[in-house]
């Protein structure tokens, strides 16, 4: 019973001192948050594929135990596995610990990944009208036809909607930075190039507004993924 | 319109406050950047895989070309218990006929100071190549040998891991850091920038361990040439219009946001967008272009393919030869790709059932398309002010995980033997000279080494004291951090092979 008692005695002692605490001049932009951290390849990976329902695919030797040499080639191997060590990933073997600096190595490799992943679901969802998954990836608060120079609030609006899907931030419509993907956007638009294969039968041609629509996302898509706060967390 | 070279990229990737390293620079580190010296020094490890045999290489013998007859010989082989077989060995070890009569003895060097057999292919009593191992130390390459090193190790990977390392393995999992990122940590500590090269650290098909350094040093790892290449470039498929990648270029270079600087504090968002402008600086150069030697028809590819003797590339085995390896060490240092250079230079392979022909045939192509790889630096002038030619700026070690034993097994081969060597090259070597000595009796360990005095003991001296052991392969890691004045004490009990270099008084 004295132990129970002194127990009580300590949590109400406990309960005034916090009381006490002045928490009201505790300031969290002041304090900043924890320090960020690299995607690890893994990461990087996933992170691609819940982005745009795209995974970074191409040739590449990869290991294959069914195989006598132990690993294969092939066309369809995960890059950002495959060139894993490059990236930083431990082999488990010689090392449990991920290499998470900045590098060029990750930068070019991670792009790469970003550029094919962003080509990918603008063409699905841009030109094709529809993404693999059924649920869109990059328009998300827009009609793929909504286009420059007449609909840029609309454009505007899907990149502040992108920027929390991105990169966790809330931005304006009208901020500073979405005025700037809204100029990379008008750049994809103005060059014009198909998103699609050129030798596509002419019977079925694409849309050239499609088109231009798709290489403005590409474009908005390939900067804000590369950009360091969606390679962070 | 390409750059020559990369001083802004290796600025840009800095931005993220990486010069706060320098802070830790050591004694040694102050001195030599007063000098500006090491922390532009290139350095090149060229694995030859499989375990070396060391009589037909770096610590062969010369009583059996001293020997009047078979008789004598045989005699001296029972006395040693080394059998070099190199003239009386019988038809698969006979190597007079491809390697000459007598070993290859360097006019200038220490009297101990001599190649086997497989250093210099010979035709009718002539060296096949003009240019080899032993023309080069002659006319002047900076040359050391180091002998009787002690592995302590039988296995392969151990022994791989420990040279690349320092550090004996655990089992066959490395324990330690790889020399190029020591290497590569302390000088970048002094200096940020380094060498104005555009990665750090880049490795062939050799295994990078990077430790608890920052993984700014960590080595881009390619198994092949091709892949590099494909690494180095963008496919075509991922590039956009030349206006678009403008836009993009131009969007990525903005200042931080708000929300990212709030993010920044270790800068290494910051550290993000400095390496994404290494990659625009490194694809505006085509590095990739350098490294298409294999096929391209273009002048530079074809003048390489001619330098390193590199035919037919039809097979995957073709394009992983020796040759090719040591041509990509060569682009990799003259066109700034990186300044620490790791390769697999194929020599070989882990034979125990070849005799002295087969397994001196394999080294010496290796050992060929070494010489052809010193040959290229030092006759190719360095970039920028750095002056001189590439080899006055690199220093190259050559090593295997072990050696391979005195005598022939049963089955006309060698098997695995703990005492190895290795040669030294370049800037801050003093050439000509011999460290170490294995034993003159086979199979036996090496003699021990007086690091104090920098000379062998007596075979039958008992070492006495720390300063009194066999060399091992931390000691050859002491001295390639001593050769550019760092500090070696991240070494557990290592000494330099100062005699062996060309600033002190040994």
């Amino acid at each position: 019973m004295r132990s129970v008692l002194l127990v009580l005695s300590m949590c109400v002692a406990c309960d005034g001192l916090i009381g006490d605490v002045p928490t009201t001049d505790i300031d969290p932009e002041a304090s900043g948050p924890r320090h960020a951290r690299r995607l690890s390849a893994p990461q990087l990976r996933q992170a691609l594929v819940a982005a745009t329902g795209f995974d970074y695919v191409g040739t590449a030797r990869v290991a294959d135990p069914s195989s006598p040499q132990g690993s294969i080639v092939r066309d369809d191997a995960p890059l950002l596995d495959a060139y894993g060590a490059s990236l930083g990933n431990p082999d488990y073997n010689y090392t449990t610990q991920a290499a998470l600096d900045a590098s060029i190595t990750f930068s070019k490799l991670a792009e790469d990944g970003v550029r094919y992943a962003c080509r990918q679901v603008a063409e699905a969802e841009v030109v094709l009208g529809a993404h693999p998954s059924g649920r869109d990836h990059l328009l998300l608060d827009v009609a793929p036809v909504v286009s420059l120079p007449t609909d840029e609030a609309a454009i505007r609006q899907n990149i502040a909607a992108l920027a929390l899907h991105y990169w966790g931030h809330e931005q304006d419509a009208d901020d500073e930075e979405t005025s700037a993907l809204v100029e990379l956007f008008r750049a994809g638009y103005d060059a014009g190039t198909p998103a699609v294969d050129p030798e596509m039968p002419e019977e079925d041609p694409v849309d050239p507004v499609a088109s231009r629509n798709a290489g403005g996302w590409r474009a908005v898509c390939i900067a804000m993924l590369s950009d360091a706060r969606f390679l962070t967390y | 319109m390409k750059k020559s070279r990369h001083a802004l990229s290796r600025r840009s990737l800095l931005l993220g406050g990486l010069a706060a390293g320098a802070a830790s620079a050591l004694p040694f580190a102050r001195r030599a950047m007063a000098d500006g010296g090491p922390t532009q020094r290139r350095f090149v490890f060229l694995y030859v895989p499989g375990g070396w045999d060391q009589l037909l290489f770096l610590d062969p013998r010369e009583f059996e070309f001293a020997a009047g007859d078979e008789g004598a010989y045989r005699a001296e082989v029972e006395r040693t218990g080394i059998d070099t077989g190199y003239k009386f060995g019988g038809g698969d070890n006979d190597t007079t006929e491809l390697y000459g009569t007598d070993l290859h003895r360097v006019a200038g060097a220490d009297s101990e100071f001599f190649f086997g057999p497989a250093a210099v292919r010979m035709t009718s009593g002539t060296p096949t190549n003009a240019v080899n191992l032993k023309s080069l130390a002659e006319d002047g390459v900076p040359m050391a040998m180091v002998r009787g090193i002690n592995m302590g190790t039988l296995g392969h990977e151990p022994g791989y891991v420990y040279f690349l390392t320092g550090e004996p393995a655990v089992g066959s999992s490395a324990r330690g850091t790889s020399m190029p990122i020591r290497l590569a940590s302390q000088l970048g500590a002094m200096d940020p920038r380094l060498g104005d090269t555009l990665l750090s650290t880049v490795a062939l098909s050799v295994n990078s361990f990077t430790g608890n350094h920052p993984g700014r040093y960590a080595a881009l790892r390619a198994d092949t040439v091709d892949d590099l290449g494909r690494i180095l470039a963008r496919p075509d498929a991922l590039v956009e219009p030349a206006d678009v990648e403008a836009a993009l270029a131009a969007y990525a270079q903005r200042p931080l946001g708000r929300n990212a600087r709030r993010y920044d504090a270790q800068g290494l968002l910051s550290s993000l967008v400095g390496s994404s402008q290494g990659v625009r600086e490194m694809l505006e150069n085509d590095l990739a272009s350098s490294f298409r030697f294999l096929d391209g028809m273009d002048a530079e590819s074809q003048a390489i393919r001619s330098r390193y003797g590199i035919g037919s590339v039809s097979s995957a085995s073709d394009r992983r030869s020796a040759p090719v390896s040591a041509a990509f060490v060569a682009q990799t240092i003259k066109k700034g790709l990186a300044q620490f250079v790791s390769a697999a230079i194929s020599g070989g392979g882990d034979s125990h059932g070849a005799g002295n022909k087969a397994h001196a045939l394999g080294l010496q192509r290796g050992v060929d398309a070494i010489a052809r790889l010193v040959e290229d630096l030092r006759t190719t002038p360095a970039s920028g002010s750095l002056g001189g030619n590439w080899l006055d700026h690199t220093t190259i070690c050559v090593f295997s995980e072990f050696g391979r034993t005195p005598r022939f097994n049963p089955t006309g081969g060698r098997d695995h033997h703990f005492t190895n060597s290795c040669l030294l090259m370049g800037a801050g070597i003093r050439g000509g000279r011999v460290a170490g000595r294995s034993s003159t009796v086979g199979g036996q360990a090496p003699i021990p080494f007086d690091f104090e005095g920098q000379t062998v003991l007596d075979e039958t001296a008992e070492p006495a004291g720390f300063m009194q052991r066999h060399i091992r392969p931390e000691d050859i890691g002491a001295t390639l951090l001593a050769s550019a004045e760092l500090d070696y004490g991240e070494y557990r009990d290592a000494h330099p092979l100062w005699k062996l270099l060309e600033t002190t008084p040994y």
